[in-house]
């Protein structure tokens, strides 16, 4: 499959990267001579020099050979530009990012007349993802979801007090059709292996048949009290902070958004009507501790800097707010972040690569797919016949850290594989992978080289 | 209780200890002049306030440096509340006001230096009463959370905040890197002024007492007096004088009197307000001494001049004291003093009223408004001694402005109930809200307020406390956005 | 100073021959009534007038009307001037004896829509009554307005044009043209009058008064009747469709846009309708309750028809009344007052401040208190969710605040003829807004002519400003509008 991304940024890498390992021909376009240069260096892909939106150039790379076009340029217009371009060219599938929330308004028109396929907005997501978590924690949502004959379900593994401690082999013995999938560790998520144990604290996600997730569901289903949440501060009205404040007020939470430039508060307090729209810097504490943020029930940190939204994570955390998300583009502080605390941090190059890359393999191949704490995937997908992990038992499948097969369809049954497990032709296969590692999944979907 | 409250509670605790110690000199006049029952409506005021406070005090120790400006607005409004409930007591207790809400009444006119009076009969009140209802006047005058502000740091508490709910005006100038610094200065200055007021009184032949009770009154620009006829009673020009240059001097800013003593005399004389201030009265006086030179309302022409610079002062500074019944004046004058009314003093004085740095400032605005009507894409500031002033600052008095008109008229519309005239109406909301005193009509000079109904005499109270604290800081209680703050 | 004489020269030339088109039904009444020097001397003036706007039509460039804003205040004043003065030839040359200054106020008595004389309206010969009350007609909206509408060269420069003119803060555009604006106003105007004044005649009354009552009650003129000034002797069928079309002449003629394109759900969505009806409603109840409460005997039905159309006759500013309120409890006449300086609707002949600002007004204040609690808070007006630009919020700040300025510069220039602060007060306002009945001695009965003459010519100044919405007189007086290259 021939993929063209435009726009060597952040995003457009983290694209290339996660498509380099799979059955994928990646062309990266952009204007930068010497970011290309240094791209080829480290990626296998073809990189071209060029102005994506000018159609002579678009012909003179044969767009039209190309399955999948995914524009990812600085700007909101342009991207639109080049992806209905080359869709009038002939490529086959055409995405673009637009940012911008007056043309979120009225996406359903651009997406349409512009024949756009789809449409990601990474800060639109994010704030999917933040709602999600803040909405579902608090909600009466029963924690299971459910796929044919399997369900996930999570919850803290300190309800069933006898979990603690336990290696996943001996977790294994007592519950033989379950499988846990992921744990969430201090706002980290995990994908866990033979190794790993349950510490108190930790959320857990279990999967299995449905019956029997539903039973273990009754004994540790915990009725929270519907109590909502109130009050949320975010810290930046870039426009994560501004759909997010959106997105909250609208339910009735009390959202505070405190923005460094005047301008563009004046810009937020004239769209965002139930919001109060403070002008400051997160970094002023006393300004912070004026608006009440001990009283906060949560606090995101969605400034355009990866270092503030951390530090200013941390402080909140120290003031003993409940829930602190934070919004971390940089892959290096994974390990700085699992030690501070913080309950959630997203990135939002993760997310989107996710829904890009859902979107490349098509709805052939993935079958549904569902993001758990904004950290890790699950997806379902239906094994093809010449793919690279049939017929190997797991245990030597060398599946990366990140990634497990957590259950099998076949045919009627349920599958809860252990090491030995293979898989077959036509399986509908359940794997749990971590956004970080969904460019490792391509290799287990590449296609066996009929080398032989 | 969370810990917002018990901080208040605190403070009002400290609060009312001083309150409770402030009534020594009053007991002091009340022994000299063998008024036992007064003595002993004192006493046992000092004890309640005392025990009260203490109680406060020792329950609630605060353990957080940081007061919030929320809690600050409580403060202070309370503070006035409690102040001028508690000193209404003495009043009750020693019969010599019987009606609570008329001692309650008089309480909030001292403590908020507005000087209207529901006495009928002045005269007939025990010395150390009008010595305790004067002195309020002058506890009032700086505020008696100012005076907290040079104690509170002691605690460990940051003062500003609270301060800046309560100090009069827009502040353009912080004149000492601490805030408890710069008000111990205010103070000092303040009993200099009054030991000097009280020393020329004593030339002008008062005895020490009417010295004292006039002081209070023109330092804290009040308006209490032990006469009926207030200063009318002492038919002296050089008193006259003496009271209206220490009026002047009490409605200035007293943060230009400390910058002149470290930075020289042009601090003072250059200030926009200051001049604006000085050339109002000097306006104002000129016309209403003509008017009553030619309408031959006053024997002469020194003193129609006389008259008319006291009663311009005393109006403009919101102080309210009289030397002559102006509600008799030509109408020409009386307009003139009815404009005046809505002036008001310099800010960071002792006066009330809207403030003279607020009526400059709609000035420029209403001319910058013209300049921008023909020149519609011109950018144009507004400057108050060579700075430029923020929009939110601007923002901030226009908003006042209106503010304080709204309140005018409704309190009207409430005062009406009462079915007097509409100017004793509307000029009793006026002289209430801008603190000054005497209105016009059945509230003038030479009336008093005991016409009112108790229910309008609240009112009144309640507008007199608002009108000291700049409005916002009082109503902002009723607020539901202060209720829950955390609403959009 | 630099004036678009070509504009000018235009404008002025068909006010002139519109003028003495308008002069003959009043011409035509004086005959009726047998008043040969009234006939005779507006017939002449008639005449003059034509020949003077056709020579300076026909000396006129027709080409290049471009205009600025600045043109658009200078060109309404003049034009308004010119207007005054000639509308007031008319009495002086009637040989009735009529002083110039009376003349005067009653032209620009007229031309304001103020209900107020001089000249009692029993002893004014009938021709010229009724030429008062044309005034009143093409007064309400306008003449710029009425000749942009019928000639179409004016086109966008009529926009400037109308700035000055236009009964309103905001004149949202009902046609792309704006010549489509004016007549679509016109238009809704002329419907009105007709169906009020079939409805009067109906009634009961002569053509002769069905006219001038019609004529002066559409554009919130209000004249009265008999020499009582009172106009009791109508019947209540006649008071009950007075006061209903003055509530809708006082209505946003916008909403009569809505009406006449379907679009029903924008009306009861235009928030200054709301606001107007819920003003007018609670009004009614509170004088309503105040009557009943000091009455003795209960007449709960005249009651409460006297109040509602007190109510309506105030914050119309239009200025009759059906009883003696004179006697009413002082509350019901405040709420009078806050009425009067409320005013009507934007974009209708009514006076005032006008509800569309008297809503930012509140609004601001509302907010001035949010931001009190949230310092930092960024927070934009919003009339009715759309918000409004901080241009335009300053704008309506310095216009209410100019207000409050002319009133009180007014007042005390008023207070130079000594009657009593509550007539002075009343007068300025009674004038500034256009209602002509007002309090004090000018209760019941408009009846000026207590005042001085130059202060009848100042209160002809305080009307056409009320009515020109004060940018236009006031601009004269700074020097930017004369020299526009001036910096300072």
């Amino acid at each position: 499959m021939k993929v063209a991304i435009v726009g060597a940024g952040k995003l457009g890498l983290r694209i290339a990267e996660a498509l380099v390992d799979g059955d994928y021909e990646i062309t990266i376009i952009d204007k930068n001579e010497d970011l290309l240069d240094k791209i080829s260096q480290k990626l296998d892909v073809l990189t071209v020099y060029g102005d994506a939106k000018k159609i002579d150039f678009l012909k003179s790379i044969q767009i039209n050979t190309y399955d999948f076009l995914f524009a990812a340029s600085d700007s909101d217009e342009v991207n639109i530009l080049i992806a209905s371009f080359s869709k009038a060219l002939g490529c086959r599938y055409v995405s673009s990012r637009v940012r911008d929330p007056e043309h979120m308004k009225q996406i359903d028109f651009i997406r349409e007349k512009m024949n756009i396929d789809f449409i990601v907005n990474p800060d639109l997501l994010i704030t999917q993802e933040i709602h999600k978590y803040l909405a579902e924690k608090y909600t009466l949502s029963n924690g299971v979801f459910t796929s044919g004959k399997i369900a996930l379900l999570e919850f803290k593994a300190d309800m069933l007090p006898k979990l603690i401690g336990l290696y996943l082999p001996d977790f294994k013995k007592i519950y033989p059709s379950m499988l846990i999938v992921g744990i969430s560790r201090k706002g980290k998520m995990i994908i866990p292996h033979g190794d790993d144990f349950i510490k108190s604290g930790d959320s857990l996600y279990i999967i299995g048949e449905k019956e029997t997730v539903f039973k273990l569901n009754t004994k540790v289903y915990v009725n929270i009290k519907y109590t909502n949440v109130q009050k949320v501060m975010i810290i930046g009205g870039g426009k994560t902070g501004y759909y997010l404040a959106s997105r909250l007020s609208e339910f009735g939470v009390n959202v505070k958004l405190i923005e460094k430039s005047k301008e563009r508060c004046q810009y937020l307090s004239t769209r965002l009507d139930d919001v109060m729209v403070l002008y400051g810097d997160g970094t002023d504490l006393q300004m912070l501790q004026e608006e009440n943020l001990d009283e906060m029930d949560a606090f995101v940190t969605a400034t355009g800097y990866d270092e503030e939204n951390l530090l200013l994570a941390l402080t909140a955390k120290q003031h003993g707010i409940e829930d602190v998300i934070s919004k971390v583009s940089r892959v290096s502080y994974k390990d700085l972040i699992e030690q501070m605390g913080i309950d959630m941090v997203l990135n939002p190059l993760d997310i989107t690569a996710s829904a890009i890359l859902r979107n490349i393999r098509g709805s052939k191949k993935v079958l549904s797919s569902v993001l758990l704490q904004g950290q890790a995937e699950l997806l379902e997908i239906y094994a093809y016949e010449r793919m690279n992990m049939l017929n190997i038992p797991l245990k030597n499948l060398q599946l990366p850290e990140g990634i497990i097969i957590a259950a099998i369809h076949r045919g009627n049954k349920v599958i809860i594989p252990d090491g030995n497990t293979r898989l077959l032709r036509n399986d509908k296969v359940i794997i749990v992978s971590l956004l970080t590692e969904i460019g490792k999944l391509e290799k287990l979907f590449k296609y066996r080289r009929n080398i032989l | 209780m969370s810990i917002s409250k018990k901080r208040i509670i605190y403070l009002l605790g400290a609060l009312l200890i001083v309150i409770s110690l402030s009534m020594t000199p009053s007991l002091i006049v009340s022994l000299l002049y063998d008024e036992y029952h007064c003595t002993k409506a004192f006493l046992i005021t000092m004890i309640i306030c005392l025990l009260i406070g203490i109680l406060f005090n020792r329950r609630h120790t605060p353990s957080i440096s940081s007061i919030k400006l929320k809690d600050g607005f409580m403060i202070v409004t309370g503070s006035w509340l409690l102040a001028s409930i508690f000193g209404a007591i003495p009043f009750i207790i020693s019969g010599s006001i019987t009606n609570p809400v008329d001692a309650f009444f008089e309480a909030c006119s001292g403590f908020s230096t507005t000087g209207a009076s529901i006495l009928t009969d002045i005269e007939a009140l025990p010395m150390s009463m009008l010595f305790w209802r004067s002195f309020t006047h002058w506890l009032g005058g700086m505020g008696i959370v100012v005076f907290a502000m040079a104690l509170l740091p002691k605690l460990g508490i940051s003062g500003q905040l609270i301060a800046s709910a309560e100090t009069p005006g827009p502040t353009l100038d912080k004149i000492t890197p601490r805030f408890s610094d710069t008000a111990k200065n205010l103070y000092r200055m303040y009993i200099l002024f009054t030991i000097s007021e009280v020393i020329l009184l004593l030339i002008g032949g008062l005895d020490l007492f009417d010295a004292l009770v006039h002081t209070f009154g023109t330092v804290g620009t009040g308006g209490f007096s032990s006469h009926s006829e207030s200063i009318a009673y002492f038919n002296s020009y050089y008193v006259h004088w003496v009271i209206t240059i220490f009026m002047i001097i009490s409605g200035t800013n007293f943060n230009l009197f400390y910058l002149t003593l470290k930075r020289g005399i042009k601090k003072l004389i250059k200030d926009d307000e200051f001049k604006f201030y000085l050339r109002i009265i000097s306006l104002f006086t000129m016309l209403v001494t003509f008017d009553l030179a030619i309408t031959k309302t006053e024997v002469n022409f020194l003193k129609a001049l006389t008259e008319s610079i006291f009663q311009v002062s005393s109006i403009l500074t919101t102080t309210g004291y009289a030397t002559a019944d102006f509600d008799i004046w030509p109408t020409f004058a009386k307009m003139l003093l009815f404009m005046l009314m809505f002036v008001g003093a310099c800010s960071s004085s002792t006066g009330g009223g809207v403030k003279i740095i607020r009526i400059l400032v709609s000035f420029k605005l209403i001319m910058r408004g013209f300049a921008l009507k023909t020149h519609e894409n011109r950018i144009i500031n507004i400057k108050v001694n060579d700075q430029k002033l923020q929009s939110d600052t601007v923002s901030n008095i226009a908003n006042f402005l209106f503010f304080y008109i709204f309140l005018v008229f409704i309190g009207t519309a409430i005062i009406s109930i009462n079915n007097y005239d509409i100017m004793t109406s509307f000029s009793s909301v006026i002289a209430c809200l801008g603190n000054i005193g005497p209105g016009f009509s059945m509230v003038g000079p030479t009336m008093n307020y005991s016409i009112f109904s108790n229910f309008s005499k609240i009112v009144l109270s309640l507008l007199m406390i608002a009108g000291r604290l700049e409005l916002f800081t009082f109503f902002i209680l009723f607020s539901k956005h202060f209720r829950d703050s955390n609403r959009a | 100073m630099n004036l678009n004489y070509n504009l000018f020269k235009n404008l002025i030339s068909l006010t002139f021959i519109l003028l003495s088109i308008i002069m003959i039904p009043s011409i035509l009444v004086a005959h009726y009534y047998n008043e040969v020097n009234v006939t005779f001397s507006m017939s002449i003036i008639a005449v003059i007038y034509f020949f003077i706007g056709l020579f300076i039509n026909i000396k006129s460039n027709r080409k290049s009307i471009k205009s600025t804003i600045r043109d658009g205040y200078l060109t309404t004043f003049f034009v308004w001037l010119a207007l005054v003065f000639a509308s007031a030839l008319p009495y002086y040359f009637s040989n009735s004896g009529y002083y110039l200054s009376d003349c005067i106020f009653e032209s620009a008595a007229g031309w304001s829509t103020t209900g107020a004389f001089v000249i009692h309206a029993d002893i004014l010969p009938k021709g010229l009554l009724f030429w008062k009350a044309t005034n009143n007609w093409f007064g309400g909206i306008g003449m710029i307005m009425l000749i942009i509408s019928l000639t179409p060269y004016f086109n966008i420069s009529g926009q400037k044009l109308i700035v000055a003119e236009a009964p309103g803060p905001t004149l949202e555009k009902m046609s792309t043209k704006f010549t489509g604006t004016a007549r679509y106003l016109y238009f809704f105007y002329l419907i009105l009058t007709l169906l009020e004044f079939i409805m009067l005649k109906y009634g009961g009354l002569s053509l002769y008064d069905a006219a001038i009552n019609t004529m002066s009650g559409i554009s919130t003129a209000g004249i009265h009747l008999n020499s009582g000034g009172i106009s009791y002797n109508l019947t209540t069928f006649n008071k009950t469709v007075v006061t209903i079309f003055t509530f809708l002449a006082a209505t946003n003629f916008g909403i009569y846009f809505f009406l006449f394109k379907g679009k029903f759900e924008d009306i009861l969505g235009d928030l200054e309708f709301r606001v107007y009806i819920l003003l007018t409603l609670a009004s009614t109840i509170v004088i309503y309750v105040a009557l009943i409460n000091s009455d003795e005997a209960k007449y709960y039905f005249e009651d409460f028809l006297h109040s509602i159309s007190m109510a309506i006759s105030f914050i119309s500013t239009s200025g009759y009344s059906f009883t003696d309120y004179s006697i009413w409890p002082s509350f019901a006449k405040v709420i009078l007052i806050i009425c009067m300086f409320i005013g009507g609707c934007s974009i209708s002949t009514a006076g005032g401040i006008k509800i569309s600002r008297i809503i930012v007004f509140y609004k601001l204040i509302l907010r001035g208190i949010y931001k009190r609690i949230h310092p930092r808070s960024v927070k934009p007006v919003s009339f009715f969710k759309k918000p409004i630009s901080v241009n335009n919020v300053f704008t309506i700040m310095v216009y209410i605040l100019l207000y409050f300025v002319i009133f009180l510069i007014g007042s005390l220039l008023l207070s130079l003829d000594n009657l009593s602060m509550e007539t002075t007060l009343s007068a300025t306002i009674g004038a500034m807004s256009n209602t002509g009945l007002s309090f004090g001695e000018l209760a019941n009965v408009a009846d000026y002519s207590i005042f001085s003459h130059p202060a009848r010519i100042l209160l002809s100044i305080l009307m056409i400003g009320g009515r020109l919405e004060f940018y236009a007189i006031a601009l004269l007086f700074s020097k930017h509008f004369w020299n526009t290259n001036i910096i300072k």
